[in-house]
C-alpha cells in the first residue's frame, strides 16, 4: 500500500454514520464513511456542499451541534483514541491541542470583538503553561511563522481591520498555537481572492512540511486538491465514491462522479467549447434513491444500479471506487 | 477621530437638543395653559386678585420677546423681559418654583422623591437584568430543548398577563392570605421586597425573549464554532465569546430604559404606598400642580438625551467596527 502503511496513522475514521433530525425525521448525512490519515500526509475530501464533507471533518473533534445531530455509528480514533467515546472535558483537551480547525470564511470565523492578539492568546493559553509576556511572545512568533508583516502592530488590530488573505493567516496561527498533530482546514482558500488563495495554500503547505502535522483539507476545488493533496476521497451524498492517490485520480478517475467533476473545470486555451456539465442535482437527504446514489445522474447507469448500492471495493492497492462499472468511465 | 474627540462632540450636540426640549416644555406647559392663577387662588379670586398674582408671577409679559422691555430698557437685556426667556433662565438654574398645592419647592419635591424612586426601580432593574441574561444564555446552549421551549412557554405566559394583575395577585395572595410581605407603606426593606419582587418577574417574560432571540442569532455565528474548536469550555463560549457580542443589541435596549427608572414605577408605587416620583408625579397630575409635572419632564427629558449619548459611546467601546464620524 505504500506512503501510508509505511507511516503511523494519525487519523482512522471507520464506519462514520451521522444523523440529523429534520422536520420530516431523521436524516443520514454522513453514511459509512471510512478514511485513515498518516503521519505528515494531506488527505483531501472533495465533494459538492451538502455531500457530508463537512460534518464528517467537524465530527472529529464533536464540533457539529448535537442536537441537531446524532452521531450512530462508526468510529473515530485520533492517534488511538475514539474521539466519539469522550467525555467534555476530554474533548476540550483534544480541540485545538491535537487537532485544530482553519474554517471557511476567517471574516466571520474570528471573534469580531477581540483583538487578534487576544484571540491568538486565548488558544496559547488554553493549551500551553505559558502566562503573561510569554503569551504575547508567541503570538508574534506565530504571526511571524505565517507570513503577517509588521505582526507587533497587527496583533493589536481588530478582525476588520485585516484583509481576508490576512484574516485567514491568523485563523492558520491560532490553529497553530499549540502544535496540532491533525489540521483540519475546511475550504480554507473558498472565501477568498483568487491570487489571495494560492498564498494561502502555499503557506498551508509550507507549514505541514515544516511542521509535520497531518493535513485533512475539505474542498470543492479540484484545482487545491492538485496543488496540495497526497490523497483524494471523493464524496456523494455522505458516501465516499472514490479514494485513490491524487495523480492517479486527476489521470484517470474510475468513478463516474469524479469524471465529471474533472470534466466541469473550465480549461484555459481549449477554445470556445462548451462547459460539461452534470445534470441533474444531488438528491435531497430524505429522499434517497435505493440503489446507487449518483445513478439518477449517471450517463453510465444501467438498471441494475437503481436496485442495489454498489460496496465501495478496491481496484488496486490504495485506490477504491463505489462502482461495479468502473473499467467503462473513461 | 479618536473616541475622546467623539464622545466630546457627542455631548456638544446634546445642547441644542437640551435647549429644544426647554422651549417644547414652555410651549406646552405655559404658552398653551395660560396663567394658572385661577387654579391656584381658587373659585373666589377676584379679577384684581389674579391680575396681582399675574403680576407677581410674571405671566403679564410677553410670551416670547419684549418690544416693550427693549425700548424701556434701552438695551438687549430688556429684550429678554418675557415669559420664555425667564423660564429658560429659571431651568437651567434648577428653579422649578414651588408647588401649587403644597407650597414647597419642587426642587426639594423631586430630591425628596428620587430615593425611594431608586431604591424601588434600581434592584428591580439590575435583578431583572442578571436574572434574564441568565435565562437566555441557558436557553442559547440547550436551544430547541426542552429547557429551551419552556422557558419559552413561560416567558409567553408572564407577558400576557397584565401588569395590575401581578400586583392584585402579590398583595392578596402574598401580601394578605399568606402574610409573607407587608403591603403598604415605604418603612424599610421588608416593604420593597415585594414590589421588587412584581417588578422583576413581571419583566422577566420580555426581556427574556428578547435577549434569547438576540443570543440565539449569536450562537450560531462562525466565531462561536471556532471557541469551541479551540477547546474553550462552554462556560467561557458562552459569557466571552457569545455574551460580548449579544450585549451590542441588548445594550441599545436597556441603557435607554435607565433614564425611567428615576421617575419610579406609577403602578407599583401608588398601590403599595411608597412616596417616589411616580407617586408625587401621579398626584400631581390629579391637581393640575404644573411646576411639579414640568420639573418631572425636564429632569426626565436630560436623563433620556444623557443616556442616548451613553448608548453612542458604549456602542464604540463595545464594538470597534463602528466607525466614528
Amino acid at each position: 500500500m505504500g506512503r501510508e502503511s509505511s507511516k503511523q496513522t494519525i487519523l482512522e475514521i471507520r464506519d462514520l454514520e451521522v444523523q440529523f433530525a429534520t422536520e420530516d425525521g431523521a436524516v443520514r448525512a454522513v453514511d459509512g464513511v471510512s478514511l485513515s490519515i498518516g503521519e505528515a500526509e494531506t488527505l483531501a475530501l472533495v465533494g459538492e456542499s451538502g455531500c457530508g464533507k463537512s460534518v464528517t471533518a467537524l465530527s472529529i473533534a464533536r464540533l457539529v451541534p448535537e442536537p441537531p445531530s446524532r452521531v450512530t455509528g462508526g468510529s473515530i480514533m485520533l492517534e488511538g483514541v475514539n474521539t466519539l467515546a469522550m467525555n467534555s472535558r476530554e474533548l476540550r483537551s483534544l480541540r485545538g491541542a491535537k487537532v485544530a480547525y482553519v474554517f471557511q470564511e476567517p471574516g466571520s470565523a474570528l471573534n469580531p470583538v477581540f483583538r487578534v492578539g487576544d484571540q491568538i492568546g486565548e488558544a496559547i493559553r488554553l493549551h500551553r503553561d505559558l502566562r503573561g509576556g510569554a503569551v504575547a511572545a508567541e503570538v508574534l512568533r506565530l504571526l511571524k511563522l505565517v507570513g503577517i508583516p509588521a505582526p507587533e502592530a497587527r496583533m493589536r488590530e481588530y478582525p476588520h481591520q485585516l484583509s481576508g488573505g490576512m484574516q485567514q493567516r491568523v485563523m492558520i496561527a491560532m490553529a497553530l498555537a499549540s502544535r496540532p498533530r491533525l489540521l483540519v482546514a475546511d475550504e480554507p482558500t473558498t472565501a477568498l481572492d483568487v491570487t489571495i488563495q494560492a498564498q494561502i495554500l502555499s503557506l498551508l503547505l509550507d507549514l505541514k512540511e515544516r511542521l509535520g502535522m497531518a493535513m485533512l483539507l475539505i474542498t470543492h476545488n479540484l484545482g487545491v486538491v492538485a496543488q496540495v493533496a497526497d490523497r483524494v476521497a471523493v464524496m456523494y451524498a455522505g458516501r465516499i465514491v472514490e479514494e485513490a492517490p491524487v495523480e492517479a485520480l486527476l489521470r484517470l478517475p474510475r468513478h463516474p462522479y469524479t469524471r465529471g467533476l474533472l470534466d466541469s473545470i473550465p480549461k484555459l486555451g481549449l477554445g470556445a467549447e462548451r462547459l460539461s456539465t452534470i445534470g441533474g442535482s444531488v438528491p435531497h437527504p430524505g429522499e434517497m434513491p435505493p440503489g446507487c446514489k449518483f445513478a439518477p445522474r449517471c450517463s453510465i447507469a444501467r438498471a441494475e444500479c437503481h436496485l442495489a448500492e454498489p460496496a465501495l471495493e478496491e481496484i488496486e492497492p490504495g485506490r477504491k471506487v463505489r462502482c461495479p462499472f468502473w473499467k467503462s468511465v473513461s | 477621530m479618536g473616541f475622546g474627540a467623539y464622545a466630546v462632540r457627542r455631548l456638544l450636540y446634546t445642547i441644542p437638543v437640551t435647549l429644544g426640549v426647554m422651549v417644547l416644555l414652555f410651549l406646552l406647559f405655559e404658552a398653551i395653559g395660560g396663567s394658572p392663577a385661577r387654579l391656584v387662588l381658587g373659585k373666589s379670586a377676584t379679577a384684581e386678585s389674579i391680575a396681582e398674582w399675574d403680576a407677581h408671577n410674571g405671566y403679564d409679559l410677553p410670551l416670547l420677546i419684549s418690544w416693550e422691555g427693549l425700548l424701556r430698557e434701552r438695551s438687549l437685556v430688556g429684550l429678554f423681559d418675557a415669559q420664555l426667556p425667564r423660564y429658560l433662565w429659571r431651568l437651567s438654574r434648577w428653579d422649578f418654583g414651588t408647588s401649587y398645592v403644597t407650597n414647597q419647592p419642587v426642587r426639594r419635591m423631586i430630591f425628596e422623591g428620587i430615593i425611594p424612586s431608586l431604591s424601588l426601580t434600581v434592584p428591580i432593574f439590575i435583578a431583572g437584568f442578571l436574572a434574564s441574561i441568565g435565562i437566555a444564555l441557558m436557553c442559547a446552549l440547550h436551544r430547541k430543548g426542552h429547557l429551551d421551549r419552556i422557558v419559552v412557554f413561560l416567558s409567553v405566559a408572564l407577558m400576557s398577563i397584565p401588569y395590575l394583575g401581578y400586583i392584585l395577585v402579590g398583595q392578596f395572595w402574598l401580601g394578605y392570605a399568606w402574610g409573607w410581605f407587608p403591603i403598604w407603606g415605604y418603612e424599610g426593606i421588608s416593604h420593597l421586597v415585594l414590589p421588587w419582587l412584581i417588578g422583576v418577574v413581571s419583566g422577566l417574560g420580555g426581556n427574556v425573549r428578547f435577549y434569547r432571540t438576540v443570543m440565539l442569532d449569536q450562537v450560531r455565528a462562525d466565531f462561536i464554532r471556532t471557541a469551541f474548536a479551540k477547546g474553550c469550555t462552554t462556560r467561557r463560549v458562552l459569557w466571552v465569546h457569545l455574551l460580548r457580542n449579544a450585549m451590542i443589541p441588548i445594550l441599545t435596549q436597556v441603557v435607554i430604559t435607565i433614564p425611567f427608572l428615576y421617575t419610579g414605577s406609577l403602578l407599583l408605587e401608588s398601590f403599595f404606598g411608597i412616596p417616589g416620583l411616580g407617586y408625587i408625579g401621579v398626584h400631581a397630575l390629579h391637581t393640575g400642580d404644573r411646576p411639579v409635572l414640568s420639573a418631572l419632564v425636564f429632569v426626565g427629558s436630560l436623563l433620556f438625551v444623557l443616556f442616548n449619548v451613553l448608548t453612542d459611546l458604549a456602542y464604540v467601546w463595545m464594538d470597534r467596527r463602528i466607525r466614528l464620524g
